[in-house]
């Protein structure tokens, strides 16, 4: 190698490592610069719950507080009614997940697998179910559910008895119990495609060497496929677990006596406004409400995001590995 | 013992099985997708009053559609501003998102801490909890003073400051506008950012190693074997963003049938909700016509 070609190369490789430096630098500078967007608000978020309503304006506590106090984040616990609320939610959505995750995964396996007359038709009405805003049905469902008659099999009883027989699933947690169990719940149809994509992902000699040892469709499905589908299962129950977490949209329309801790955020400054004037006979200063409805913020995604961090890993490994990317 | 047979072919049997495997889904679909489809059908091409036996319903053909382009004074705004939003807010998303999405998916020192920084809003972030976040909430209580309420991106001292040093107004507001459009934006790729990186994941590893030894650089790599793996999830994206954006609960219009269903008028808010609807799915049609050919799909 000739001297003049060993200094070139030097060269190059002395210009490529401060490149990479750059590189490295400007990275780092633009995820810490995203990452600030995202998480400013969510340290306002801490620093408010700790902030008195009286240094709402003042200019100087903007991030730490003069008198750092917990009195927002008591009324926020006595607004929400926090503990029992969480349990109600928990209740609520617990089985709604499971049921999910039961039904959704069956049918996706379904249309995965299986060939049957009409199945293009109805895979064509999944993928509409998949695109339809949930409050175009949101309203006749309202409807239907306050005279609620499964199947018409409340009207088949009523041809013999005289008076249809229907129940009321408003205010009732059945309302979201029944569509989870059938495939219908919060963005199933999506669910069920992620299923769909990921079941014909897998090989299909496993199952044939399982039909060929005897083992019949269903057993096959528990015994060999829901095993291998772990990845897809965690990653539908995580994302199924938040939207059922953070809906207000069908426990507003459907449970709004019932509870929820999604529901009840939204009527914390009112709470706090009718606690204050009731108990202590004080003209509330509007903040007091507000900054107890941040703390209420805080405490409601307390349980979701202390789940998420020792799930996040296992989760984003697992949506790497499912076959949602087609 | 004597079989009873209804002796099924295997073919038949196998399309049995998948019939029973879908069962619940079916059931699911025609007590809680059909009626109700049928009946906001229904709804929106008649005149819905309440009587004391529930419903009455007087057909009126395509009255509450034309009514709504001709005497609603919110629905033409609402709409176009709606449609005209995503225009630019979806190729935004899936810009960015590809972005985020290769530089999380290199390696480097604290890459766990950034994953599951930008996946956060994914969890965080969706109904009333965004509007605590943002200060939304805190807005509409107290529409009198916001001059003086500190919003996310500012505060009345920061302002004074920055003025001080002599930035104006203007370049201060463009420069806040620009931040909290990013803001926006990047509170709702989370899903679009953990699909990009799936996809990422997926491109097989030699291809980068012929790439190496035919000495390509980053650039031609991205343009030529990145985006065009890419292309699938680029389309999923796409209509996944339309779809999540329209049926958003904090867009206006959303919000105006909401406000329609919850005030009893049920045929306006259900030819306002099939309006937006076929809007939507005309344009993800549209996606699918144009983009659906250029989709390169890697057949192994």
């Amino acid at each position: 190698m000739g001297k003049a070609e060993d200094a070139y190369y030097r060269k190059k490789k002395m210009q490529n490592k401060a490149a990479d430096l750059g590189y490295k630098i400007f990275r780092y500078f633009i995820l810490a610069g995203l990452s600030f967007v995202i998480l400013l608000p969510l340290i306002t978020l801490l620093t408010d719950c700790i902030k008195p309503s009286e240094e709402v304006f003042d200019a100087i506590s903007v991030y730490l507080s003069r008198q750092p106090t917990i009195r927002n984040i008591k009324n926020a616990f006595v607004a929400l009614d926090y503990f029992s609320a969480l349990l109600k939610t928990i209740l609520l959505i617990v089985p709604c997940v499971a049921f999910q995750l039961f039904s959704c995964s069956l049918a996706g396996y379904g249309f995965a697998r299986f060939n049957f007359p009409g199945k293009k038709i109805l895979f064509g009405v999944l993928i509409f179910l998949v695109i339809i805003p949930p409050q175009v049905l949101g309203m006749p469902t309202f409807i239907y559910y306050r005279n609620f008659d499964f199947l018409g099999i409340g009207s088949l009883i009523g041809l013999f008895t005289g008076t249809p027989v229907t129940v009321s699933l408003i205010d009732s947690v059945w309302s979201m119990y029944i569509p989870a169990l059938l495939g219908c719940g919060i963005r199933a149809a999506l669910f069920i495609y992620m299923f769909n994509q990921f079941y014909k992902g897998l090989p299909k000699d496993l199952e044939e060497a399982a039909y060929l040892d005897g083992c019949g469709y269903i057993k096959t499905f528990y015994r060999i496929i829901l095993p291998n589908a772990v990845p897809i299962l965690v990653t539908v129950m995580l994302f199924s677990l938040v939207w059922y977490y953070n809906d207000t949209y069908y426990s507003g329309m459907f449970l709004s006596q019932y509870g929820t801790l999604s529901t009840s955020l939204m009527g914390v400054p009112d709470a706090i406004a009718n606690l204050l004037s009731t108990h202590f006979m004080v003209a509330t200063n509007p903040y007091e409400g507000i900054l107890a409805q941040k703390a209420a913020g805080l405490l409601f995604v307390l349980p979701i995001v202390i789940l998420y961090l020792p799930m996040q890993k296992f989760f984003i490994e697992s949506v790497e590995r499912t076959g949602i990317v087609g | 013992m004597k079989r009873k047979s209804i002796r099924l072919s295997a073919e038949n049997k196998k399309s049995l099985a998948g019939f029973l495997f879908i069962l619940p889904w079916l059931l699911g679909v025609a007590t809680f997708f059909i009626r109700p489809l049928i009946s906001s059908i229904t709804y929106s091409l008649s005149d819905v009053g309440l009587t004391q036996n529930g419903l009455s319903i007087t057909p009126v053909g395509f009255e509450n559609y034309i009514a709504l382009f001709r005497s609603d004074p919110d629905f033409v705004r609402m709409f176009t501003e709606t449609l005209g939003s995503m225009l630019y807010r979806v190729p935004l998303i899936i810009i960015l998102g590809i972005f985020i999405a290769i530089l999380l998916n290199q390696n480097f020192r604290g890459r766990l801490f950034f994953r599951v920084v930008f996946f956060l809003p994914v969890i965080v972030a969706s109904g009333y909890m965004f509007n605590i976040i943002t200060g939304d909430a805190a807005h509409a209580i107290m529409q009198a003073d916001t001059a003086q309420q500190s919003s996310l991106f500012t505060t009345g001292a920061m302002r004074e400051m920055l003025l001080q040093f002599g930035i104006s107004e203007t370049i201060q507001d463009t420069l806040l506008g620009w931040a909290s459009s990013i803001f926006n934006l990047l509170w709702c790729s989370g899903v679009q950012i953990l699909l990009f990186l799936a996809g990422l994941q997926s491109i097989p590893g030699y291809l980068r190693e012929v790439a190496d030894m035919e000495g390509i650089t980053s650039w031609q790599y991205f343009w030529k074997i990145t985006f065009p793996m890419l292309s699938p999830i680029i389309l999923l994206n796409t209509v996944y963003t339309i779809v999540d954006g329209f049926t958003d609960a904090s867009n206006v219009l959303m919000e105006r049938i909401y406000d329609l269903s919850t005030g009893m008028e049920f045929s306006t808010a259900a030819a306002m909700s099939w309006t937006y609807f076929l809007a939507v799915l005309l344009i993800v049609g549209i996606v699918y016509l144009i983009a659906g050919r250029k989709v390169f799909y890697m057949n192994y």
